[in-house]
């Protein structure tokens, strides 16, 4: 299942009666755009987003972008209501993990968890104090910029001393971590977000649904074009993809496939409870088929470490979409809007947001 | 190749070595007049240090002034011989940058491991970068970069409180700009590539991966060999006894070493 340990700030839920749908009585669910109090003060005030946005920009990447998003999710999942007979209740995330794996419901699906992102991103920032007399770090960028080696130095948060002795723990130091955090949004080149996330110590065939799971690590994962953190969907996502890839190659060779195999994903398309159960035959099947004497391929080792099944929980959106430094940063501006933009982290909200620490060590299984 | 330095004095060495040990029969017909005038010139061309003292002295030396007023018609024996004989001495070239070279592939031996381009078109590729800063337009970030980037805060930085960078600061400072901007460059081509799986792209096999490959195929024959092989060695070991009996117990148990005693008295206890 998916969790998000946003609970400072989730989404309003607004069920009503659709007029349309009276007679059938059924509830739907719409949207609004989620309240941010500082990103408000700081509309109607007609002030920046002091030390990393201007006006204008906040206005187009929180509000304008924003209600867009929840405009085409609420008229999405109109559409899908009607015509057919799915209904999606309750928060966003729920209906993220829904809409995951079926095609037609892509529009929800990616409305949904760029909405998710949007609001993970901004509830975690606050504007940064400047110094009297310094010049606002919200400059356009030049070419020379894109030369120049980023710099490290003196690097003072406001992090509580128990989160910062988990990140050296985890990465070593908050300088590192910074390098690490910044670099990897750094590497995006398109749409994607950067998150610092909790891992738990045991994978999730190992916990059960009501497990929350112990938490020793921290880490950071990239999602792109609108992905979310889930672990388990990644990876089944991949999976699918390959099976998917396998299966063209074997019909290209014109093999027929087995009677078995065929019934197995007939089933799989059915309901959900029974997908769970094909699946499991169908890692029991590849486990008798693997030859213990073989060795796997590099890619495979990576797959199988890049994709283990842990839970994580997201405490920390950072996002390195172009649409976020081109307005006020310019096209050389994405170190510098990244450099701003730790200034402006709230370390309080990610600390919230972080599930307890686990001081023992569980191996990995 | 190595420089032969002792080639004229060695060939009489060499010679008489080879006379004495029948390997030239006959005297060469040089062999005494070489032997009585052995030859003194070391051919070896000795690598000079030019100072710009020498040069200095050498320009006093040439300029004449004409003070009784008679005119030389031609030089001397002695002012014809050459005097200067050291100017065909290779001169010993010696860079800064060799010792800063030095001792930071010495420290960063992979380095050298990272492919690189030596050709230039016009020889005047450092001309182009501004060092500024490490990272360069029309150059690779290499250990070059930091040599050249040291040199550059030595001569043209300085430090927050106004004074001079040492050298040992400088290449510090400029080494972890280097590995600043590795982190960064390793971590995009991470993130490029998961960026790009992300998307449905699929690369083709490394060479590393075909090598495995390719290997597998020659273990799965032998596996199979070997099993044979084992079945067999361990039906022969079966035969020898009954079951049940001491001897395969102990066999099973692992080679002991009572097995060749046991081996060589099980017949006539039989």
């Amino acid at each position: 299942m998916f969790r998000i340990a946003s609970r400072a700030n989730t989404k309003r839920v607004v069920p009503r009666l659709s007029t349309k749908l009276l007679n059938s009585s059924r509830l739907l669910s719409t949207f609004e755009l989620p309240e941010n109090k500082i990103l408000e003060t700081i509309k109607e005030a007609n002030t920046p987003f002091e030390g990393l946005f201007s006006n204008k920009a906040i206005n187009e990447l929180y509000f304008e972008r924003g209600q867009h998003l929840v405009d085409e999710l609420n008229r999405n999942l109109e559409a899908s209501q009607v015509t057919g007979d799915l209904h999606f209740r309750g928060d966003l995330s729920h209906i993220i993990s829904k809409t995951m794996n079926n095609a037609n419901l892509y529009q929800i699906n990616k409305n949904a968890s760029h909405l998710h992102s949007l609001e993970f991103f901004f509830d975690a920032l606050k504007p940064a104090t400047l110094a009297e007399g310094k010049e606002s770090p919200i400059q356009e960028s030049n070419r020379e910029s894109i030369f120049e080696t980023p710099s490290d130095q003196d690097i003072e948060t406001n992090m509580d001393p128990e989160l910062v002795s988990w990140i050296e723990h985890s990465f070593g130091s908050v300088q590192e971590f910074r390098n690490l955090l910044i670099n990897s949004a750094m590497g995006i080149k398109g749409d994607g977000v950067v998150w610092l996330v909790a891992e738990s110590s045991m994978s999730k065939t190992y916990l059960s649904d009501e497990d929350k799971g112990l938490y020793h690590n921290l880490a950071l994962v990239n999602t792109y074009n609108g992905g979310v953190i889930d672990g388990d969907d990644r990876s089944g996502q991949m999976g699918r993809f390959k099976k998917y890839l396998s299966d063209k190659e074997a019909e290209n060779k014109g093999e027929e496939k087995p009677q078995e195999q065929l019934e197995m994903e007939q089933e799989e398309e059915q309901s959900e409870e029974q997908e769970e159960v094909t699946e499991e035959q169908q890692k029991e099947e590849s486990k008798d088929s693997s030859d213990p004497l073989s060795l796997g391929s590099v890619e495979d080792a990576e797959y199988g470490h890049a994709f283990h099944d842990k839970k994580f929980v997201p405490a920390l959106a950072i996002d390195a979409s172009p649409r976020n430094y081109l307005l006020d940063y310019g096209v050389y501006g994405k170190q510098k809007y990244l450099e701003n933009l730790w200034e402006c982290i709230d370390w309080s909200i990610v600390s919230r947001r972080l599930p307890p620490r686990t001081k023992q060590a569980i191996s990995n299984f | 190749m190595k420089v032969q330095t002792k080639a004229t004095q060695g060939i009489i060495d060499r010679t008489s070595h080879f006379l004495k040990k029948g390997v030239q029969l006959e005297q060469p017909a040089w062999y005494n007049v070489v032997l009585d005038n052995p030859p003194i010139t070391d051919l070896v061309k000795q690598p000079k240090n030019y100072k710009s003292e020498d040069s200095a002295k050498q320009v006093n030396k040439t300029t004449r002034t004409n003070v009784h007023e008679t005119y030389k018609t031609r030089l001397t024996r002695s002012e014809l011989k050459l005097k200067n004989t050291d100017a065909f001495r290779i001169p010993k070239i010696k860079f800064f940058e060799d010792e800063l070279r030095d001792v930071f592939f010495r420290q960063h031996p992979w380095e050298l491991a990272r492919p690189k381009t030596l050709i230039e078109t016009k020889g005047d590729d450092n001309s182009k970068c501004n060092w500024k800063n490490m990272l360069q337009l029309h150059k690779p970030l290499d250990g070059e970069s930091v040599v050249q980037r040291t040199i550059y805060i030595l001569n043209n930085e300085t430090k927050p409180d106004g004074s001079k960078y040492s050298l040992f600061e400088a290449y510090d400072s400029s080494r972890f700009e280097y590995y600043k901007l590795r982190m960064r460059e390793e971590m995009e081509s991470h993130v490029a590539k998961e960026e790009a799986i992300m998307y449905g792209a699929v690369f083709p096999e490394t060479n590393l991966a075909q090598n495995v490959k390719h290997e597998q195929e020659y273990i799965d024959v032998w596996t199979k060999v070997a099993e044979q092989q084992t079945k067999m060695l361990q039906a022969g070991r079966g035969s020898r006894a009954p079951e049940g009996s001491v001897v395969e117990e102990e066999s099973e148990a692992g080679p002991s070493i009572f097995e060749g005693f046991v081996d060589d008295v099980e017949p006539e206890k039989l």
